[in-house]
């Protein structure tokens, strides 16, 4: 299932940018500059597709969750949604849409109210969206535990009584709850246990499969990406580095920095033979990133241009884009 | 459970949250949370002589010197109202009475050692000013300050980059090199394990269920608790249709199943698994494993 770009894109961000101005709030303490946390960032996802966003901490990858989701409005650029601006969405048409995109986060422990049955965190949006009340309510509510693997008593229990990876399938089942056409992932197995995460993996896989909606999946375990992806993207910054279907990508990656992160995964066998790329240094600082490509202080493979231009994301297979001068 | 570490080795330690892994790596360095817990029983030998039997401060002459642990978070492991300077110097003042300008040459030399680039200028910065890469640099600089014979790192790079993560392995392996230092690694990562280690062993709900070379493990996992875990990790290396998830979950702290604790998932499960602990038989050179299916 890989998707071209034919115009029947779910979602799609055009020059997107989000910038955190530095300093207080009060009009005497800004100025300071801002934190570019994503910086002109498109991309699009198609239906029934899931979308990968990679990188490591401070890329911008949750921002851009963020702006997708409208928890953050953004600073500049335009993210459609079926043709639909969604910064200008207001009321019913915003509740509209969030009931449309919805999130499942890192950690299940945080990300559950303790002081609700799971029963009742699942029936919360269908009751605040859809009006249901009683026996409706309690069907659909068996019906989702059952589709993520659970019984339906566990409607019952509160989120302490459940273990890790419980507690993310009753996440899951909320946001399934309205039949989203978009589910955004943020880092949904990377607080759970090693043996828990394949199930996880394999009920997000199935599910997709069952309900048809796309998945915008946000990681930083490559094996964990190219197990559930179609297409990916990597940041570095607040820019989209290189993005491709994810088999291309793992295999031609064409990007020094997607070269760098797919060799800086950890081996599954011990004295398997590859060349490691170690990169010095560490992500600089998005408040004043570097000129030119901001990969360039770290880049094995620099040279005098890379400091001076900033290189744009060209097509250079079909669906395969990277930001790179060395193309 | 029963394990031990040669000088110049990497034992792994490896097993799920909650399955007693940082509690005997604490018990250990005798840090375990008392009165909380205690322990019950066994030895701890360290170069022949019971730790154990030893007062807290006998053992406090040990810890940070002879018996070094870098821990988990540098976010919370780092004081954050001390310098560097003074965090680094602590074992260096209490174990090596080191003072004055031999201090601080030998707190520049462990920071160049780890690779912190200007060293000189970042004696007194405090350590909100270092990134997370850094802060994980400035433990393990802790950690090997008064040169130890064992380091115990407990996940150090669980909380970093990929990117950081390989940087800061790589560093770790190079110096054990040349200082033959025994390292236990505990860890939940195969990964970590199949870059770093000597030897594994794998826990499961406070037991060690499998002791190997690493290479063993990896080609002839005995135990059905490993075979399943390593079937379940994902390879970047090779996109896989589907993963060998194992089902149900790890029993709670609080139950003590009668028999294998692994039972109620295991696919090979026999009547006599729920009954009985299996005793440990060895099922090749330096491979012992705790099963029914080769007792």
């Amino acid at each position: 299932m890989t998707a071209t770009d034919n115009g029947t894109a779910l979602l799609r961000l055009a020059d997107v940018r989000k910038y955190f101005p530095l300093g207080g709030t009060l009009p005497w303490s800004r100025g300071k500059g801002y934190v570019r946390a994503v910086d002109g960032v498109s991309f699009d996802i198609q239906p029934h597709e899931t979308m990968s966003l990679v990188g490591e901490s401070g890329c911008g990858k949750t921002t851009t969750a963020k702006l997708i989701t409208r928890l953050e409005d953004v600073t500049a650029g335009r993210i459609m949604f079926h043709d639909k601006e969604v910064q200008d969405l207001q009321g019913r048409a915003l509740r509209r849409y969030w009931a449309s995109v919805q999130a499942v986060f890192q950690d299940p422990w945080s990300s559950l109210n303790p002081r609700m049955r799971a029963g009742d965190i699942i029936a919360e949006p269908l009751v605040v969206n859809q009006r249901l009340r009683g026996k409706a309510v309690r069907e659909r509510v068996a019906a989702l535990l059952m589709a993520v693997g659970l019984e339906p008593a566990a409607a019952s229990n509160f989120p302490h009584e459940f273990s890790g990876g419980m507690r993310q399938r009753v996440a899951v089942a909320r946001a399934l709850a309205l039949r989203p056409a978009l589910i955004v992932l943020d880092e949904p197995v990377s607080a759970l246990d090693v043996s828990i995460r394949a199930q996880i993996m394999n009920l997000l896989k199935d599910l997709q499969e069952q309900f048809g909606m796309a998945y915008l999946l946000i990681a930083h375990n490559l094996a964990t990406v190219r197990y559930l992806s179609h297409r990916v993207a990597v940041m570095y910054l607040g820019k989209i580095v290189e993005s491709a279907p994810a088999e291309e990508l793992f295999i031609n990656p064409l990007h020094p920095y997607t070269q760098a992160l797919i060799s800086a995964a950890l081996p599954t066998r011990p004295g398997e033979q590859r060349r490691e790329i170690l990169l010095s240094g560490e992500v600089p600082s998005p408040t004043n990133p570097p000129p030119g490509c901001r990969f360039h202080p770290r880049c094995p493979l620099a040279f005098d241009r890379c400091s001076q231009e900033v290189p744009q994301l060209r097509e250079l297979a079909p669906g395969h884009r990277a930001a790179c001068h060395l193309y | 459970m029963s394990v031990e570490l040669q000088r110049g080795e990497t034992l792994g330690l490896v097993g799920e949250s909650g399955c007693g892994k940082s509690i005997t790596a604490l018990s250990i360095v005798g840090l375990h949370p008392q009165p909380a817990s205690r322990i019950v029983g066994g030895q701890i030998l360290f170069q022949g002589e019971d730790l154990l039997q030893k007062s807290p401060q006998e053992v406090r002459r040990y810890r940070g010197k002879r018996l070094a642990m870098i821990l988990q978070d540098p976010m919370t492991a780092l004081n954050p109202v001390f310098t560097i300077k003074d965090q680094l110097g602590e074992p260096l003042r209490l174990h090596q009475r080191l003072r004055g300008r031999r201090l601080r040459e030998r707190v520049v030399a462990l920071l160049k050692l780890l690779r912190i680039p200007a060293p000189e200028g970042r004696l007194h910065s405090y350590p909100h000013q270092f990134s997370g890469g850094m802060r994980q640099r400035v433990v393990g600089a802790i950690g090997l300050s008064c040169n130890p014979e064992v380091l115990i790192a407990d996940e150090p790079t669980t909380s970093l980059d990929v990117t950081v993560q390989a940087a800061y392995l790589a560093l770790l392996k190079e110096i054990q090199q040349q200082t033959a230092l025994a390292i236990l690694f505990i860890t939940h990562d195969f990964g970590v394990v199949a870059r770093m280690c000597d030897r594994v062993a794998v826990m499961y709900a406070g037991k060690v269920v499998e002791t190997a070379p690493t290479w063993d493990l990896f080609d002839h996992p005995a135990h059905p608790y490993t075979e399943a875990l390593l079937n379940s990790v994902p390879d970047v290396r090779l996109g896989a249709t589907r993963l060998a998830a194992i089902e149900g979950y790890p029993p709670s702290i609080y139950e003590k199943p009668a028999g294998c604790p692994f039972a109620s998932r295991c696919p090979y499960v026999m009547p006599h698994c729920q009954e009985e602990f299996p005793p440990e038989a060895e099922v090749a050179p330096g491979h012992r494993t705790s099963c029914w299916r080769h007792a």
